[in-house]
């Protein structure tokens, strides 16, 4: 549903991506791996439209980007969660804050309140209702930005950076929450520099310098960093392989493996 | 505060918005015409306002603490400059009329901030936003984009003040002390180049939410219920007392 | 020679709706010659501390002491806040660093000593202190913001979340130079990365709502976490050894790195 083609783009102080080709299928996992300054975020804020190619384009679900009559499509189409849980709650109160969006997709008044039970209660944060968004903790804001996105129903959700600033147990909560809804059929592209949180996606990019430097599974792609040495790979599949194990991405099969090893012995 | 909403099922909560916005006005053009008896009365109604919404009387003077220096330099002009009858001798003399026009019209100010914190505290930005789009609606999509800026700007003042305090605190921890054109400099830079970046983010956060102008406000609409036609009743009674009591006044 | 924080509460917008406890009963010792790590999310409390100790606002309750005296900013504790490039404004970087320290009444003389000899200790070029800070890249500005701070000779050093949105090359830089000068600085590393926290320093706390949850030793920690049955508390590699040794493999949950961890396991699978 989303293309990229030979995508080129540039700020003043220099080209930020170059030659990217992209494609995210209906219902898939993809994963976006690049260090601070590799053009991550410059690429999640593409696919949405809220920058523009410089060359070559961006298309979702056949519309064009740059086709600014039918932008309020691709935004229908696409929810987007940035990575600072202070700075995207529009409304003063959770509820306020998730019927923003469902107002501008002119839901009628039901609806509306059907889908806020919903997904107050698919994420736990139903006695959140009616708190003001500033006196949550900071794990707790981003799960609200989660549900406001969420509620809107988009067919693919773009992540950018969604927990590297919460705690390790939001930061749990909130990834299983993700794979979730994935399996629920949303399309998710999931934007990191931390190989742990993309143990789970289906296909996995890896932008170094402006450019696509490695694509495939995460089992291939993570297999070519470790050779590479260029970047990190989950502990797990990094141990399995010093090992001569199968490589495994979790921690969980990393053990039943070493199990399994230890009886084999 | 100015600013900040919190939920609740108070008679202030319940009112419909666009009864809050409406007499908001009302009371600010009552206010701009009361003399001091009669700001007295209005002073009194602000206090059970505060009560009827929940409002603890603590936070609602703290509303004021931002702008007590302001306040304090409007009525020692008014004291000091304002012909009339000398308190003291001295070069320059405090004079009875001094005190009562300056007193009247900083407590005209005090007032307008009270009646504002008391009305954001009880009404939610979207509601406040429904009740504007309403009245602005003979404008077409100028009132509506209005309506909605100035919603969004209500929302950005809290942050402002945090952000002013955090660059104050940084500027503090380099040896600056926020003194004279240079302590101006050191703090409007950053904070600009902050809230820029704040309101980047909000603009974002905005689209990718499928804002659009022609969006509506109409989750939070409500029908007029009988506490609105109360709630109108009693200003009306109490703008006939106040214009009646200034009437007194001035004969 | 120490910070001694001392049942330390700080509230917002006190009695209010929207009330807010970010410290609860804080009770922290902080001794000279370590890097002390603190951990904790956002809104965990960890900025406001920093504030705090930094003698930046007064706390509710408690108390906080630097060697027996109150902290003083630019005297007795220095702070490096989160983004810091975001408070320079002056037209060149050296009237930015030299400002605050010609503030504090020291020479023309002296403040040009001090900041030369600091870009020196960081490995900056001297070219940059001619530059616009607008104009330089954020690593650079970020390590320059650390100088500033570092001009002013504190004794403890309170750095918030140092390396966030730094590019892997900048961000290694600043961690070499913090571990180079903690011989001489009481270093305070707060980040929310516990991965990170536990690479620079010794001795950590971890803060959650307002209260401390863990104070001590790193593998003091290792052993806390494992003991309260939190998995995700620790970092991935200790919770792998962590798994390892509930299965009764005979490994040390107290690894430094992958390798150690590899060879451990190693080791353990040939004495089976």
């Amino acid at each position: 549903m989303i293309e990229l083609k030979d995508v080129y783009f540039s700020y003043p102080s220099g080209a930020v991506l170059e030659g990217i080709d992209l494609t995210v299928k209906k219902g898939e996992y993809v994963g976006i791996m690049g260090h601070n300054g590799s053009g991550k975020t410059t690429l999640a804020r593409l696919i949405t439209g809220l920058l523009l190619p410089g060359k070559g384009y961006v298309r979702v679900n056949k519309i064009f980007t740059t086709d600014s009559e039918r932008l309020l499509d691709i935004r229908r189409s696409t929810g987007m969660v940035f990575q600072d849980p202070d700075a995207q709650a529009i409304g003063e109160t959770v509820e306020e804050d998730m019927v923003f969006g469902l107002e501008n997709l002119g839901l009628p008044v039901p609806e509306i309140d059907t889908r806020i039970e919903k997904y107050l209660d698919l994420l736990g944060i139903r006695e959140l209702r009616h708190r003001n968004i500033r006196t949550l903790s900071g794990g707790q804001k981003q799960l609200v930005n989660l549900a406001a996105v969420m509620v809107m129903e988009p067919e693919c959700i773009i992540l950018d950076e969604p927990v590297s600033m919460v705690d390790a147990r939001c930061r749990k909560m909130i990834l299983q929450h993700i794979a979730r809804l994935n399996h629920e059929g949303t399309a998710i592209v999931h934007i990191t520099h931390d190989p742990e949180e993309l143990i789970r996606c289906h296909r996995l990019i890896v932008l170094s310098r402006c450019r696509v430097t490695n694509q495939g599974t995460p089992h291939e792609v993570f297999g070519q960093l470790l050779d590479e040495k260029k970047m990190d790979v989950p502990a797990p599949y990094a141990i399995s392989r010093k090992l001569g194990l199968s490589p495994v991405l979790t921690i969980k099969a990393l053990l039943e493996e070493l199990c399994r090893s230890r009886s084999g012995n | 505060m100015i600013g900040i909403y919190s939920h609740g099922r108070s008679y202030m909560h319940l009112l419909d918005p666009r009864t809050k916005l409406a007499l908001m006005v009302g009371m600010g053009l009552l206010i701009y015409s009361a003399q001091l008896p009669a700001l007295t009365v209005l002073l009194a109604l602000v206090l059970l306002l505060s009560r009827a919404s929940g409002l603890p009387y603590t936070r609602l003077v703290q509303g004021l603490r931002p702008v007590l220096v302001f306040f304090s330099v409007i009525f020692l002009a008014h004291l000091l400059f304002t012909p009339g009858k000398p308190l003291i001798e001295g070069l320059v003399v405090p004079t009875v009329e001094g005190v009562t026009t300056g007193s009247v019209l900083v407590l005209r100010f005090i007032l307008l901030i009270l009646y504002t914190s008391i009305m954001t505290y009880s009404t939610s930005p979207s509601g406040l936003n429904y009740a504007l789009t309403f009245f602005l609606r003979p404008f077409g999509t100028f009132g509506t984009d209005l309506a909605f800026m100035t919603g969004t700007a209500m929302t950005l003042i809290p942050g402002l003040f945090r952000e002013k305090d955090t660059i104050t605190k940084a500027q503090a921890a380099r040896g600056y002390k926020p003194r004279g054109m240079k302590g101006f400099t050191a703090l409007v830079v950053p904070l600009m180049n902050r809230s820029l970046k704040r309101v980047d983010e909000l603009s974002d956060a905005l689209e990718s939410r499928c804002f659009h102008s022609k969006r509506r406000y109409y989750y939070y609409r409500q029908t007029l219920a009988n506490r609105d036609y109360v709630a109108v009743g009693i200003y009306v009674v109490l703008a006939g007392v106040v214009l009646f009591v200034r009437f007194e006044a001035r004969f | 020679m120490s910070i001694e924080i001392r049942q330390l509460t700080h509230i917002y917008d006190a009695s209010t709706p929207w009330e807010t406890i970010a410290l609860d009963r804080i009770d922290l010792t902080i001794s000279k010659g370590t890097v002390f790590g603190l951990v904790g999310g956002i809104g965990s409390g960890k900025s406001t501390l920093a504030s705090l100790m930094a003698g930046l606002g007064t706390p509710a309750h408690g108390s906080i002491t630097i060697d027996g005296e109150p902290p003083d900013p630019g005297r007795n504790v220095g702070i490096l806040f989160q983004q810091p490039e975001d408070f320079f404004f002056e037209k060149t970087l050296f009237e930015d660093m030299a400002s605050g320290l010609l503030h504090l009444g020291l020479t023309e003389e002296e403040v040009h000593k001090r900041i030369h000899s600091t870009l020196d200790l960081l490995g900056l070029d001297h070219q940059i202190l001619d530059r616009s800070p607008f104009h330089l890249n954020r690593g650079t500005l970020r390590l320059a913001a650390f100088a500033t701070v570092l001009t002013m000779r504190p004794g403890y050093l309170i750095l918030d979340e140092p390396t966030a949105s730094l590019d892997p090359k900048s961000r290694k830089r600043l961690v070499e130079v913090i571990k180079r000068i903690s011989g001489d600085i009481a270093i305070i590393y707060i980040s929310h990365r516990l991965q990170e926290v536990v690479a620079v320093s010794e001795y950590l706390a971890v803060l959650e709502q307002g209260k401390v949850a863990f104070t001590g030793t790193v593998p003091g920690y290792l052993d806390w976490a494992t003991g309260q049955d939190a998995w995700e508390y620790l970092p991935v590699l200790n919770q792998v050894m962590y798994g390892l040794q509930r299965l009764g493999f005979d490994v040390d949950l107290n690894v430094a790195c992958l390798e150690d961890a590899v060879e451990q396991i190693r080791l353990s699978l040939e004495r089976t």
